[in-house]
């Protein structure tokens, strides 16, 4: 785990990063690179030093194998000095060991160190007589040779006959008493010859041949190559019978670094190209993967984004499953809307939350989402927040499709309209408030009109018969009439002045007022007339009940509803009034068995001014009226319940 | 030609001084009363052939049995010799509107009424 960890974390570090990754990968196989061409130059450096060594040992083979034969020749001429100290046969013998040895050149017997034998003559007539021993030139190594009483090869220097050439001196001794040198010279184009040097390849390597000069102690060099090759590859042997020297040289100076720069040199240009290819491979995936992460970075910013705007929106946002309900997501304005936290609407739905008059609309209309017949519906409907007071909102539903075209789940924006409904709702009262207002005015105005009309008709009809009167008796009839006519207008405007005075009562005195007590007072004032109808009153209003009203519309009230009951008595049967008060609804019941009104027909008509409903003498229409006024002045209601022929009751609601 | 006039109206001045009028225009009418919608009604059906007038004045505000509602139950009983006029002290343009709605009624006048009217009405029906 932690190593494959590790190692997708080491691919990723590298892929992200071409250039480092190039780098690396460059200076691996340059280092690769370097361990082969050092390789490669260890391997052509022991060829070349294998080669040159086998060339050299051939050529050094060949050297020893003339020195041999030079020795064999020496030793053999030689053998021709007799006993004397002269030589026998010679000429023949020397003749045979030269033509027989190719790489000899001449033969000299050279006695006390006087050249006085050679062959081939003609030749080498120029050096008879030459005295080594006095010639300070060869001396030195003519005496080398006494001393070590061994064959050794002196030069290669210049010949009395001519050309460069080395001689190859052997000491005779006779009787421990040293007679001379057997002498070979072998020209050193003969010695170059038979030694193979010519032979070898000289493109790659040539030879040199040296000797230190025994006078000046300086190294000599014979061939005709560059004696200065110290900055070259050079294997170098040692012939102790000349005391000489062998190099085989490289000819190139640098051959094997050259060759090496040049392995080096593609290697690091294959290094190069190769490490240049990686990285072009490697930017192609390091621009998809940042290419990748912009990407996923501008997820990420639009979901946050998208989760901001769901969560700070103003209005309430649910995702709600389309099959049950159940709410999956809501924000916090949503929450805010209907008191509950959001885990416990999670584990919720909108029904349980839902007005339950409300319900059965929304389900309808979520049907129809579902099945089709609309995309989206708008609803006004109310939740019970968790307080348990009613929210409404204003909520659109509509479906949330899936990629696939599926629909799981609908979103619904709700808005919270408590305030606006409520607003609306007292709106709706003052309203009606309003219109009840005008409806009385319009009303009043009416009734104001009507009456004074019907009055200043009469006195206007009146006024065109006094003028045509002819007849005293006519005129008296007429101001009679008109007399009249002024008293029932006065008591039309007295009965309207009362009116307005209630409607413009605004501060009216609010006392504690002990309603029983109130209610006896009526009684003892409209005493005359119960006795009259003998009248049964029961006042069942317990005498602790306390209510807060005018004393004069108390009073009026009281009086108007007991009069009227006692009034609109049944013929048939003795009045019974029995007043009661319901504490809950704090309203006070007159409950009479009259004549009744029927409320169908004139239900609206009853609380009305100058309405009477039966030809009664007493009617004037005006008690009732006065009664609703006061009422309504208070802020209270009154209803009436009725049955014709059976009785009628009257409920005062106080406030 | 004398007619049978029925007034139907509450106030019994009213009743008076309509009387007074009837008479000084010399049409030499009859003329009946009744104070409210009903008991004009009730006298009316007692025999509908016999007791029906040739002209109603009605006043609309009376008690029992207003105006409108004695409209609403003459309409069912199917007269057409009748002529219906409303005499009211009411000048609202509604109550006028209303009246509209009643196609038997041929007139609509304000208090005070006089002669003059009264004979323009007794001349349209001759």
């Amino acid at each position: 785990m932690s190593f494959k960890r590790n190692w997708t974390k080491l691919s990723k570090w590298f892929l992200t990063r071409p250039n480092t990754s190039g780098t690396l990968v460059f200076l691996l196989l340059l280092l690769f690179v370097f361990f082969l061409v050092k390789f490669r130059y260890n391997v052509a450096k022991e060829n070349q030093h294998r080669e040159m060594s086998n060339i050299i040992n051939v050529v050094q083979q060949n050297f020893e194998q003339v020195l041999k034969n030079s020795y064999v020749t020496t030793l053999t001429l030689a053998m021709t000095v007799n006993d004397e100290g002269k030589p026998e046969n010679f000429d023949r013998i020397a003749a045979q060991l030269v033509n027989s040895n190719p790489s000899i050149d001449a033969v000299q017997l050279v006695p006390n160190g006087v050249i006085q034998y050679v062959y081939p003559f003609e030749a080498n007539e120029a050096a008879i007589g030459y005295d080594i021993l006095n010639s300070p030139k060869v001396k030195q190594e003519a005496l080398k040779s006494i001393e070590t009483k061994l064959i050794y090869f002196a030069g290669p220097l210049k010949l009395k006959q001519g050309g460069m050439g080395v001689v190859g001196r052997l000491p005779v001794f006779m009787e421990n008493k040293f007679w001379g040198f057997s002498a070979v010279i072998i020209r050193l184009e003969t010695l170059i010859k038979v030694s193979g040097i010519e032979s070898i390849d000289d493109s790659k390597y040539y030879f040199q041949f040296s000797k230190v000069n025994p006078t000046t102690r300086k190294e000599e060099f014979f061939l005709s190559n560059k004696t200065d090759f110290s900055d070259h590859y050079f294997q170098t042997v040692t012939i102790p019978d000349g005391d000489w020297k062998l190099y085989l040289i490289a000819r190139e100076k640098n051959a094997l670094i050259y060759q090496v720069f040049i392995f080096f040199f593609f290697g690091f240009l294959l290094s190069l190209l190769f490490a240049l290819w990686v990285v072009s491979i490697m930017k192609k995936p390091a621009q998809l993967q940042k290419k990748v992460f912009q990407q996923a970075q501008k997820i990420h910013e639009s979901e946050t984004e998208f989760k901001t705007l769901f969560e700070q929106a103003p209005v309430g946002i649910a995702k709600v499953d389309s099959d049950n309900g159940d709410f999956i997501t809501v924000n916090s304005e949503f929450c805010r809307i209907v008191g509950y936290p959001e885990e416990e609407l999670t584990n919720s739905n909108f029904q349980k939350i839902t007005h339950p008059d409300d319900l059965e609309n929304n389900i309808n209309c979520l049907h129809k989402l579902k099945d089709g017949s609309l995309h989206e519906f708008a609803m006004e409907k109310r939740y019970l927040h968790k307080s348990g007071r009613t929210v409404w909102v204003n909520v659109i539903v509509s479906k949330l499709w899936k990629s696939d075209g599926n629909v799981k789940c609908n979103i619904a924006i709700v808005e919270d309209i408590t305030d606006k409904k409520r607003a609306e709702e007292e709106l709706k009262q003052s309203f009606q408030l309003v219109s009840d207002q005008n409806k009385r005015l319009l009303n009043f105005s009416y009734i104001v009109s009507h009456n004074l009309r019907s009055h200043t008709s009469n006195i206007q009809t009146i006024s065109d018969f006094l003028e045509s009167a002819e007849t005293k008796e006519e005129r008296d009839e007429m101001i009679d009439l008109l007399k009249r006519v002024s008293d029932s207008l006065n008591e039309t405007m007295s009965n309207l002045n009362e009116v307005v005075s209630i409607r413009t009562n605004i501060n009216l005195s609010i006392e504690h007022l002990n309603l029983n007590e109130y209610i006896e007072k009526a009684k003892l004032i409209l005493g005359q007339q119960i006795l009259k109808k003998e009248a049964l009153v029961q006042n069942l209003v317990s005498k602790t009940i306390v209510i807060d009203y005018n004393a004069a519309y108390l009073e009026s009230i009281l009086f108007n509803m007991i009069s009227n009951a006692i009034r609109y008595s049944h013929n048939d049967r003795k009045p019974e009034i029995i007043l009661s008060f319901d504490e809950e609804t704090k309203s006070l019941k007159i409950q009479d068995n009259g004549i009744g009104i029927d409320l169908k027909k004139n239900g609206d008509k009853l609380f009305g001014m100058y309405k009477t409903f039966n030809n009664n003498p007493d009617s004037k229409g005006i008690g009732l009226f006065l009664v609703k006024n006061q009422v309504d002045a208070m802020g209270g209601k009154i209803r009436a319940e009725s049955k014709l022929n059976e009785g009628t009751t009257f409920t005062i609601y106080f406030k | 030609m004398s007619k049978v006039i029925c007034i139907i109206d509450d106030d019994p001045i009213y009743q008076f001084l309509i009387n007074k009028i009837i008479d000084n225009s010399k049409g030499n009418h009859e003329v009946m009363f009744f104070k409210n919608g009903k008991e004009a009604l009730d006298y009316f059906t007692l025999d509908i052939a016999k007791n029906l007038p040739d002209i109603i004045l009605l006043d609309l505000e009376m008690p029992v049995m207003d105006g409108w509602d004695f409209l609403k139950e003459i309409d069912k009983l199917h007269i057409d010799d009748t002529a219906i006029y409303i005499v009211s002290s009411s000048i609202s343009d509604e109550d006028k509107r209303r009246a509209k709605k009643f196609p038997k009624i041929k007139g609509h006048f304000s208090k005070p009424i006089n002669s003059n009217k009264i004979q323009e009405i007794t001349k349209k029906i001759e």
